[in-house]
């Protein structure tokens, strides 16, 4: 039995670092997290049309994303209710419907068993068709990204989302809306789940210096950070952290952070002359927002950056690894030209060839890997800068830490984390809506 | 496929000790003079995966190729000052990485000056105490011969076998 509460400290801003290590905190973690939040499946940009299908994971379930006649979007586990072999081998296409390689049954766009070669001469009367369709899965998306569940009592995605939204939609929304460039790319990396999850959601300290020669050969806005030359200044940014683990951390004005020269100048401009239209379609406060650099996850494995526009999910393989999938960001009313310089931007930063990208990995490793020694295994990972600022933020409801640099989001992402380990199911957690700030405020 | 003209032996075996000596180059970290001395200014760099598709489906619109490099010059020259900066701490301790190229194929280009190129390769790359890995994948490259005589590369797109990338990532000379 995991005792949960020895893995986080919110108050003091320190988590055990078995959670990078423990198969048994691992188990727990696929029941309560990847078995009840919501997790990124697609992009409707991915799957325009009707029969239009992708697969990919939930946690390490595989699931089959299918856009159905109506023009709605179903998930399935990608197996055979028959002896449990892999229904589509392909990663994505179109098709009228999905037949099992290993005895041919075939089922329908909605999951439905169509047909069963020889029926009635191998089976008789005796095979009940209608209960042994693929088996579905929850799905609802935001702004043309689905994400799926498997709780049923889990709220919906728009609530679960909750405050959060506030930051999410000065991109997803704020120009008429984002997409994303796929197919993804695919990498393995011997890391723990939560190790990129963290990085992203909160972690503008490392980019000086993990990135220090990325930076200085780039240019662009965050290149006087490198090799820690200077600090951001004072009022250059904040973080974020909301009531069910997402988070996000904001570097003000950053937005095309690493797009040096002309690409650099044609995205400040795009953002420049775009920002009237976000106050005009969401808020002025909002839209002060449009143009900075957000490094950001949604808990618990969906992160992104916007202003880099790269935008990943890290696939749990066990506890020491992960498969990373990553696509590109685009807003859907950028000029061509600016996209193609956003996703060559992105695939020269955060790709699986980029520059940013292999900086990351080879801490995000060691973090995980050193644990297997005993004595490595039992010490505190500390998450406590600024700890003493974080307030509560009036206009979008969440916690704010009023500085670029801090760990808000990390702790904020650990209290979640603990609350939902806890938990033994949703109602629990609904019952702390009111509380949640608490611990994270010392109140 | 169009039909393509083999290059005469003596031209196959100067292409031959033009890639030879570019993977030696790179190996030995010498990559602004690799940049400099090997690659035109108008390069085109491209690095891609393919997602797996049913060899059927003609009706899917997304596209197949899942780049993870694409780059012109001046992405190249970024990548190199970032090698150059001396704050590289990823590849400090050095990583060894060691190319070896195979079925070579030369044919003429479709400009009198240019070179079309088939390879495959195996690119062993060691880093740390225990990453060791190995990339394959097939080279189709264009080269120019230039108006001083030496070949440069104008064009270079890789093809990568594994779909999902197992050595961490795709960040280094291919
Ligand atoms: S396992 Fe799928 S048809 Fe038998
Ligand atoms: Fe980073």
């Amino acid at each position: 039995m995991v005792d949960v509460n020895s893995l986080v400290d919110v108050k003091n801003g320190t988590q055990a670092k078995r959670i990078f290590w423990d198969a048994d905190i691992y188990k727990l973690e696929l029941e309560r997290i990847f078995g009840r939040c919501w997790l990124f499946l697609t992009h409707d940009s991915i799957i325009p049309n009707v029969g239009d299908y992708t697969v990919t994971f939930m946690g390490e379930d595989e699931v089959l994303v299918v856009r159905q006649r109506d023009g709605s979007v179903k998930a399935f586990l990608n197996y055979c209710t028959h002896r449990g072999a892999r229904v589509v081998n392909a990663e994505a296409g179109n098709a009228r419907g999905f037949t099992c390689t290993y005895h041919g049954w075939a089922y329908g766009l909605d999951g439905a068993l169509e047909s069963v070669p020889f029926e009635k001469e191998v089976y008789g009367n005796v095979l009940k068709k209608d209960t042994l369709g693929m088996k579905e899965v929850r799905v609802e998306s935001y702004k043309g990204f689905w994400y799926g569940n498997f709780d049923h009592s889990a709220p919906n995605l728009a609530d679960y989302l909750g405050d959060y939204r506030w930051f999410l939609d000065i991109w997803m929304d704020g120009t008429g809306g984002a997409e994303l460039i796929g197919p993804p790319a695919r990498s393995i990396l011997k890391c723990n789940w939560k190790t990129p999850t963290e990085n992203f959601i909160g972690d503008a300290y490392h980019v000086g210096w993990t990135h220090a020669a990325s930076l200085k050969a780039l240019g662009g806005p965050l290149s006087v950070l490198a090799g820690n030359k200077h600090l951001p200044p004072e009022g250059a940014g904040v973080q974020i952290t909301s009531r069910h683990g997402h988070g996000v951390g904001i570097l003000f004005n950053a937005g095309p952070a690493l797009m040096g020269g002309e690409e650099g100048a044609m995205a400040a401009k795009w953002y420049a002359e775009n920002q009237p239209k976000v106050a005009r379609r969401l808020s002025e406060a909002q839209a002060k927002y449009y143009g900075s650099h957000f490094n950001a996850s949604i808990f618990p494995n969906n992160s992104y950056l916007w202003g880099t526009n790269t935008f990943k999910v890290w696939h749990p393989r066990g506890p020491h690894q992960i498969e990373v999938f990553t696509w590109t960001i685009v807003e859907k009313s950028m000029p061509q030209e600016l996209k193609e310089a956003v996703r060559r931007s992105m695939l020269r930063t955060f790709g699986t060839g980029g520059m940013l990208e292999s900086d990351d990995s080879d801490n995000m490793e060691s973090m995980t890997n050193l644990n297997r020694g005993p004595h490595i295994v039992t010490g505190m990972l500390n998450s406590q800068m600024g700890m003493e600022n974080d307030h509560e933020d009036e206009l979008s409801g969440n916690v704010i830490g009023p500085s670029a640099i801090g760990e808000t989001s990390y702790r904020g992402f650990y209290r979640a984390y603990r609350e939902y380990l806890k938990a033994k199911d949703w109602d629990e957690i609904r019952a702390n809506n009111g509380k949640w700030k608490d611990e994270l405020l010392n109140r | 496929m169009e039909e393509l003209n083999p290059v005469a032996h003596e031209i196959y075996i100067e292409v031959q000790q033009a890639l030879f000596k570019e993977t030696r180059m790179l190996r030995e970290e010498r990559w602004r003079e690799w940049l400099e001395t090997m690659v035109e200014k108008d390069i085109v760099y491209r690095a891609i995966v393919s997602q797996l598709r049913f060899r059927k489906d003609n009706r899917y619109t997304g596209d197949k190729d899942v780049p993870s490099l694409d780059e012109n010059w001046a992405g190249l020259d970024r990548r190199v000052a970032q090698m150059e900066s001396g704050m590289q701490w990823t590849t400090d301790p050095a990583e060894r990485i060691r190319h070896f190229i195979t079925n070579l194929e030369v044919f003429e280009g479709k400009n009198p000056n240019e070179y079309v190129i088939y390879s495959n390769c195996q690119t062993v790359r060691n880093r740390r105490v225990y990453e060791e890995m190995t990339y394959c994948y097939g080279r189709n490259d264009i080269w120019r011969r230039g108006a001083d005589g030496k070949l440069r590369l104008a064009r270079r797109d890789v093809d990568v076998d594994e779909r999902f990338v197992s050595g961490k990532n795709h960040n280094f000379p291919m």
